[in-house]
Formats: structure tokens, sequence, C-alpha cells
């Protein structure tokens, strides 16, 4: 690990944060009190389905939020920052530099006009100012260090000539330019075959431990979330609903919702899968009143109808349930 | 008799190459895979290898350039016009991406209805419309949806709703490209279970497209596993997965994220990405890639063989007792 | 209100206003259009002459009322014609390609390759000076636009999975051609063609200026324009300033119209 100094609390602190999304319809709330901490050098999965309002949240970090989008509450803690509150010029500065975030679909995340080797440059000469040589010489040292085969060919290759396995890489040596301390990783591998998904899966575990990276990946996949996170934050309806070590999450995880989830996945060699999820996810405009999941929850207690659950921390947990699950499935 | 026969099934695409001069790009290559009545194929690949075209050529939504397709018998490739249409009722399509499937100007409602009418299975505008209702009833919708558009839709309603207009054909086969890919979680639980009720129901045979290897376990008894637009090995599904023998089938397999934590040593077997269809190399298509690959398999170009019941590979290693049977497991750093 | 509801409905207030005024003319107008009067001549706008009156003595508010029948119908026609040929030849070439779609392109080509004004004028001349022959010297120019346009729409539509899957449940072509492909082509033909309307009327008024479209004294706004052009000079501003403004009126409602179409069309539409 280099020499970074041992942090004083996390690295990323996110407290409470609410976000309200306006639509033609009214306005809802998409993010109800987020709770998330990630310390440097850690590797934290936030898992949800779609519309759980995960990669909002990620956009709250950065303040990318669209215009119909604020933050109505909350803190983002970011190296003694508090960046909801930051100027936009101090945010400019923590983009890329302290926090860089790469998407879903690389080939339409890099811009189709330019060349990689262009928008490298560019990316470098916004926060390093490096001289010209040095700049090529440092786009070739970032193509090296996620594994990119025939530099020189990527760097001149526009993104639409290149396969998704290779653009993904380009986005994560573009985001990774900087030396930030955090990289979000926004569903990384979705659009990828599942070959490639494990080789840019461990791409970002060596990553991490060589430039003492810390990673928040964000990700519908939970199989991902074991093979490369120590962290696990589960959200639903806006609301992070359990937080918990990977072994423990999938040994024995405490939140219904979270239980069924993995129970729905189709496993190789198990027998199909049992029961669905009934029903489907909270409109934000028609939140149900009491614990956000208790329509669809096979633990619903009269309490759950009424009362809305507080996170409860014990041990390494944090859990959103009047009733968790105990022991092991 | 067999549901579903494809012997030898070719695609050739035209390609440019240069200012004047075409090549010919084969997206399926000499495949075959028979599927009986009440069982369910799976067609296991990754992006490339010609999965979802295979799929239109067996459905004749495009014609093969080569090989031939027989469902129920009948040779599919002499018909054409009404005969061909008369004969689509009994093989239906469900695609990837449900809402770019569904006419976003027709009601749900109307795009089921349309087969109905078509192929004349109910008359008269009442009985057509119980039909509907019953066909949403039996795919886990409701009477309300009928008079909503795609868009007013769910991702799991709307592919809901294309099964719906699948099964209002009463065909004997459904083809599913990728038909789960594209939702969530838990979503895909519900549908998989809806299919498989309604084979059990209707007696249907299922040609299940999937780069998901555990989906495909989850449904299909037999799987073909195609690299390239070739078949490099076809069996028993639980067989297959548990005992993959060929390099790529290996590499899939041990590709799948484990619910393991952090401390398993990476399986990568494979690396880069699948060679253009466009070469066309006298040998195995997978040698460039391969762990094991000699100069023979560069030279020679690979059959399907048999390894044991009904399980056939095109790696002439593993016929050989060349390969472990459950692969190399790569220790790399990290 | 949305701004963009608000526009549209200034525009469709403004097109709807125009089309009954022309539809009830012979009941708006307050004199004939054609009654001449040389005593009357070139009076500046005053009562019993809100706009003035021309070099022969007729009322120039009347005539702007005739004339929004006129140039209304006009554009109607001729948009329609073009909208008619051109979007049939575009569905055919889309459809069903090959060299039925090299054969349309091509003469679109021929035709697209002339500055449109002078097609027009070159049409008008051949075909000699009347309104028939003007409302087809305008359709043919504009023919072309929505060939492509068409062209494109059912290109893009073809390959779409709902066009595969509607093959695929047995319909014939000509239903997938009709019944999926066109519905979801028209949105933007028709935006397109409420947009050109307000280019048909001016280039009816144009043709007509020069005189090989309506002549005089046909109440039109283009002819009006031509007949009070001299005037200008000499002071008469009123002449030919009404019936442009009345062009500049009909083309703002018809653009904003065609905008705020577009919005509506849309079925996703919240």
């Amino acid at each position: 690990m280099r020499g970074r100094p041992p942090a004083a609390g996390p690295l990323l602190s996110i407290r409470g944060l609410d976000v309200e999304l306006a639509m033609p319809r009214g306005s809802g709330r998409v993010l109800a009190g987020v709770d998330l901490d990630v310390d440097a050098g850690e590797v934290v999965g936030l898992v949800g389905e779609s519309g759980c309002g995960k990669t909002l949240t990620a956009l709250s970090v950065l303040r990318l939020l669209p215009a119909a989008a604020r933050i109505t509450a909350g803190a983002v803690c970011f190296q003694g920052r508090n960046l909801v509150t930051a100027r936009e010029d101090e945010m400019r500065g923590v983009r890329g530099r302290g926090i860089a975030m790469i998407f879903q679909a690389p080939r339409e995340s890099l811009n189709p006009v330019l060349t990689v080797g262009r928008q490298l440059e560019l990316v470098l000469a916004r926060h390093h100012r490096l001289g010209g040589p040095r700049r090529r010489a440092r786009a070739a040292e970032l193509c090296a260090m996620v594994e990119l085969p025939d530099p020189a060919r990527v760097l001149r290759a526009y993104p639409h000539e290149l396969s998704g396995g290779m653009c993904q890489r380009a986005m994560i040596a573009l985001a990774l330019a900087c030396r930030p301390a955090l990289l979000i990783a926004d569903e990384p591998t979705t659009a990828l075959d599942v070959t490639v998904q494990l080789e840019i899966l461990v791409l970002l575990r060596r990553l991490r431990e060589t430039l003492d990276l810390a990673l928040l990946l964000i990700t519908h996949n939970l199989g991902l979330v074991a093979e490369v996170c120590q962290r696990v934050a589960v959200m639903y309806a806006g609301e992070i609903v359990e937080t918990a070590p990977v072994a423990d999450l999938f040994s024995a995880a405490a939140h219904p919702y979270t239980r069924r989830l993995l129970e729905a996945r189709p496993r190789i060699g198990a027998p199909p899968a049992g029961e669905p999820i009934p029903g489907s996810v909270p409109d934000p405009l028609a939140r149900p009143v009491g614990c956000a999941f208790h329509p669809r929850c096979h633990r619903v207690q009269p309490r759950c109808r009424q009362a809305h659950p507080e996170p409860e921390a014990t041990a390494a947990r944090v859990v959103r349930c009047f009733y968790p699950e105990v022991a092991s499935s | 008799m067999s549901l579903l026969a494809v012997s030898e099934l070719s695609k050739d695409y035209a390609v440019a190459n240069g200012a004047f001069r075409r090549r010919a790009l084969r997206a399926v290559d000499r495949v075959s895979l028979d599927l009986g009545p009440g069982a369910t194929l799976g067609v296991v690949g990754e992006s490339g290898s010609g999965k979802s075209t295979l799929a239109r050529c067996v459905l004749q939504l495009e014609r093969p350039s080569s090989g031939s397709v027989r469902f129920d018998g009948h040779d599919l490739s002499g018909l054409h016009g009404r005969a061909l249409r008369g004969m689509r009722r009994w093989f239906q399509l469900v695609f990837q991406d449900p809402a770019a499937s569904l006419n976003p100007r027709l009601r749900v409602g109307a795009t089921v209805a349309e087969p109905i009418v078509l192929h004349g299975l109910r008359t008269g505008a009442t009985a057509v419309r119980a039909r509907v209702e019953e066909l949403f009833r039996s795919v886990g919708l409701g009477p309300e949806h009928v008079e909503r558009y795609p868009h007013q839709l769910s991702g799991g309603q709307q592919q809901r709703v294309a099964i719906a207009r699948a099964l209002a054909c009463e065909p004997r086969l459904i083809a599913l490209d990728e038909p789960t890919s594209a939702l969530d979680v838990s979503v895909q639980a519900a549908l998989l279970a809806l299919l498989r009720d309604l084979q059990r129901q209707l007696g249907l045979g299922y040609l299940f497209i999937s780069h998901d290897l555990a989906v495909v376990s989850a449904m299909a008894q037999r799987v073909i596993v195609l690299y390239l637009g070739q078949v490099v090995e076809e069996g028993p599904t639980a067989e297959l997965l548990a005992r993959p023998r060929h390099p790529y089938t290996q590499a899939l397999v041990a590709a799948v994220p484990r619910d393991v934590p952090w401390a398993t040593p990476a399986r990568l077997l494979v690396t880069g990405e699948p060679g253009s269809m466009l070469e066309r190399a006298p040998g195995c298509r997978f040698a460039p890639r391969c762990l094991w690959a000699t100069a023979r398999c560069h030279a020679e170009a690979q059959t399907l063989r048999s390894v044991g019941s009904d399980h056939r590979t095109a790696c002439w290693r593993s016929v050989e007792g060349e390969l472990p049977p459950e692969g190399l497991s790569c220790a790399i750093p990290g | 209100m949305r701004r963009t509801d608000a526009v549209t409905l200034i525009g469709l207030g403004i097109t709807l206003g125009l089309v009954i005024i022309g539809v009830l003319a012979p009941w708006v107008a307050p004199m004939d259009p054609y009654a001449t009067d040389p005593a009357r001549a070139l009076r500046p706008p005053s009562p019993p002459h809100p706009f003035g009156t021309d070099v022969f003595g007729e009322d120039i508010l009347s005539r702007v009322i005739w004339g929004a029948r006129l140039d209304l119908l006009i554009a109607a026609a001729a948009v329609g014609i073009a909208l008619a040929l051109g979007g049939l030849l575009g569905a055919i070439a889309g459809f069903v390609g090959g060299w039925s779609d090299e054969i349309v392109m091509r003469a679109m080509d021929v035709l697209q390759a002339f500055p449109n004004f002078i097609l027009a004028l070159g049409i008008a001349a051949a075909l000699g000076p009347s309104l028939p022959n003007l409302i087809t010297a305008i359709a043919l120019t504009n023919v072309p636009v929505y060939a492509r346009l068409m062209r494109s729409q059912v290109l893009t539509q073809r390959t779409t999975p709902y066009a595969l899957a509607a093959v695929g449940v047995g319909n014939p072509m000509t239903r997938v051609l009709f019944v999926h492909l066109l519905p979801n082509t028209w949105s933007p033909i028709l935006v397109q063609a409420t947009l050109q309307s307000g280019w048909a009327i001016l280039q009816a008024a144009g043709l007509s200026f020069i005189g090989l479209g309506v002549r005089v004294p046909t109440p039109e706004w283009g002819v009006m324009i031509g007949m009070g052009v001299q005037q200008v000079t000499t002071g008469q501003w009123w002449v030919a300033f009404f019936p442009g403004l009345a062009i500049m009126v009909a083309v703002a409602g018809l653009n904003l119209l065609g905008d705020g179409l577009q919005d509506w069309l849309d079925p996703k539409r919240p």
C-alpha cells in the first residue's frame, strides 16, 4: 500500500441522504435517509433492483443529479468536506481527482467522436497539466495498468472500434488517470459477457491492491458482490435496508428482502428457485405507510404497517427491520 | 417424432470488404439440433456466438443460407407466402427487449388479439375478447391491463404480454431469446416459474437461448453451447455443467460468479474477445484463445464426437481424455 | 400549463382562426373583394376601410380575408398531394427495397437537384398560370421531402423487434406495412407537413407575385403584395403591408402548431 496516511474516519460517509425527484405527476422522495460508509481501500457493494435508487446515490455523491432531482437533506463527507454544500468549483476538483466514476454501457459513456487517446489526454491535461510527451507516457502507463492489449492501437481507436470489454478498460483508465481515492463503478459489467465480466472483476481487484483504491460497486447482481466486495449494502425503494460483511450476508441475511432476493436467483445445480417475491416495487409518489417493504414481506406483522423501521446496528451489521430473520437459511 | 429437427443450418451475410469486394460472414455454421415435444433445449453462447441469428433462422424470420429446418416433419425451407404464414402459428418467438417487441401504438390487448384473428382461432369479437382475457390471466395479468399501452407497463409485465401473444397462436414450440436478461432478479424468477408452469400445462417445447448458465440450468434438460456460430458441446444440462468437456464451456462455467467471497482464486480460463467471424482459419475456432491448443487444433477442423451418453464435444483432446474433466483452475494472483 | 402546451395552443389558435376566417369569408368580409371603386383608390387605413384600399379601390381587408381562404386551400391541397404521393413512394422504397428503392430515390434526387423555388417556377411556367397548376407545381416540388422522410422512417421501423414479431405471428407483408409500420411513421411526417404548409403559402405567394400563379385581381396574398410593391416607394405602404402581415401570421401559426404537435403525438407523453 502506497504512502497514504491512515484515515481518521471513513473516506466517504453518507448520512441521512434524502433526494426528491420532480415528475410530471408530482414530486416524490426517491432516496430516504441513506447512510453508507466507505473506508479507505475498502470495497463496498451497493445492491438493489432497478428503481431502488442506487445509481441516484452515486450521482448524489458527485452532485451529478439530473435537473429534476434535488438533495433535500443529509450530508456526504469526503476527505473532511461536505460535498452537499460544496461550491461547484470545489466539486470540479473532487470529480475525477478525489472520486471517479465508471458507468454501465462503456461504449456509450465514451465520447464517440474522440479517440480514446485524446480523451485520456484531455483528462490528464485538465487535472495534472502535464506536458505533451509526459502526457503520452502517462497514457501508455495507464493502458498498461488496465491491461489493454496493444495500447498503441487502442489509443488511436474510436470507441465504436473497440469491444465492450476494451471500452470498459479504457473507461477505467480514464477514471484512474488522476489517482482518485475512491472509484464508483455503476453496473460496470452488466453489458458484458460473463467471461469478460470476470476479467474486469479480476482487474478491479488487482487495481484496488496496487493503487490502494476504495471501490463502491453498484450492481443488481448479487453473485458479483460476493466475488469482489468486503461489505454490502442492500437498497430497496430508496432506503438502505441492510448492511453487512459479505460472508455474513450470504450465509445469514437478516432483512427479509435480502433473504428472498438471494433465494430468487437461479443457481447452477440447484433446483429451480422457490416462491418469487410477490408484488412490485412501490411508486415513489405512493410510498407505503410504515415499512416500505411490508406489502411484499412474508414476515409482516401489524407493527410493520404502522411504524417506519430505523436502522438498528448489531455487531458489524445494520438492519432496517422490526423482525429480522435470524440464524442461517 | 421430434418437434424440431435442425440439420446443418448455416447463415451467411455479405459484408463489404474494401470498396468493391464482398466477403461472406458466417454467423451460424452448420448447427444441428433436435427438440422433442414438451422439452426444453438450452442454447448457450456469448455475444457473437450466433444464438439470436440461429433462433431467427429456425423460425424462418430470416431464411437460412443452407441446411434444413423440419418442424414436426415438415421442411420449412420449401414453404413460402400463405403456406408459411399458416405454419407460423405453431412456432413463436419471445424477444429479449420486451418494450421493443410490442407495437407502441397498439394497446396490448390488440397485440395479443391479432394472432387469434389472423389464424381464425376464435370467431366473433366477443369470443376473441374472452380469449384475450383468458390469455392475460394465464400469464398473471389482469383484465385491467388489456387496454393499456406498452409504455404503461413494467418490463416484467411487458414480457408477460409478449408471452401471451406467443400463446395466442396456440403454438407447440416457443423460442425465447434471452427473455429475462433485461429484467430484475425477482421479476426473472417469477417469469421463469410462469414459463415452467405453462410448459407443464400446455406441453410446449422451448428453445431457450441465454448467456446465463444458471438460468439455463433451471429451465433446460439439454444444452448446446455455441461459439462463433458453431456448436462446441452438447449434452444433458446437469452433466454438461458439472463436467464440461470443452475448454470454452469450462471457461464459461468457471466464470459464473460464486457466492464464496473474496478468497477464491480467480478462475480466469479465457481472456480476450472472440475473434471475428470473418476469419476462416481452418482449425478449431476457439484455438486462438484456448489454453490447451496444439498445432493440430489450429490446423484441423473439429467435429462433434461422443464423450458419454448423449454428450458430445468438438474438442479432440477432450475426447481422448487429455483434458481434466473440471478444467484448469488458474491461480492468477489477486 | 407547460410552455410547450401553451405554444401549441397559440399555434392552433392562430391556424384555426385563419381557417375559420377563410371558410366564413363570404360572411366575414365587409365588402366584395372584387368591387372596384376608382374614386376611392389608394386610401390609407381609415373607416370604412380598416386596411385601406389598393390601386383599383378594392378593400384590402376583404381581400386579405378572402386571401386566407385561397392561400390555406392552396397550402392544404399542395401539401396533401405531396404527402400522399411522396409518402407512398417512400413507403414502397423503404419497405420493398432493392431496385424500387434505387429508382424512386434517384428520381427524388433529380427533383431535389433544382432549387425548390426555381423548380416550382419552371413547372408553373410550363403549365401556365392558374390555380390548379399552381397547386400542382408546389406539390411536385415537395414530394421528395416526404418520400425521403417516409423511406427513412419505414427503414427504421422495419428492423424493430415489434415489426419482426408482427411477421412472426403470421401477418402478411401488407398488414405489417399498413397496420404496424405506418402508424409509427406518420408522427414526424405530420409535423413536417404542418411546418411545410407555411412554406407552401410562401411559395404560392412568391409564384403569384411574379405572375406565375393566380393572376390579378384574384384576392391572394402574393398577388396583393405584387400589386402593392410599386406603391411602397410612393408612400402607400398599406397595400403590400397587410397581405405580408397575413402571410407572416399564418406561417408563424403553422410553425408553432407543428412544433407543438411533435410533443403531442408522442404516445409516451406522460
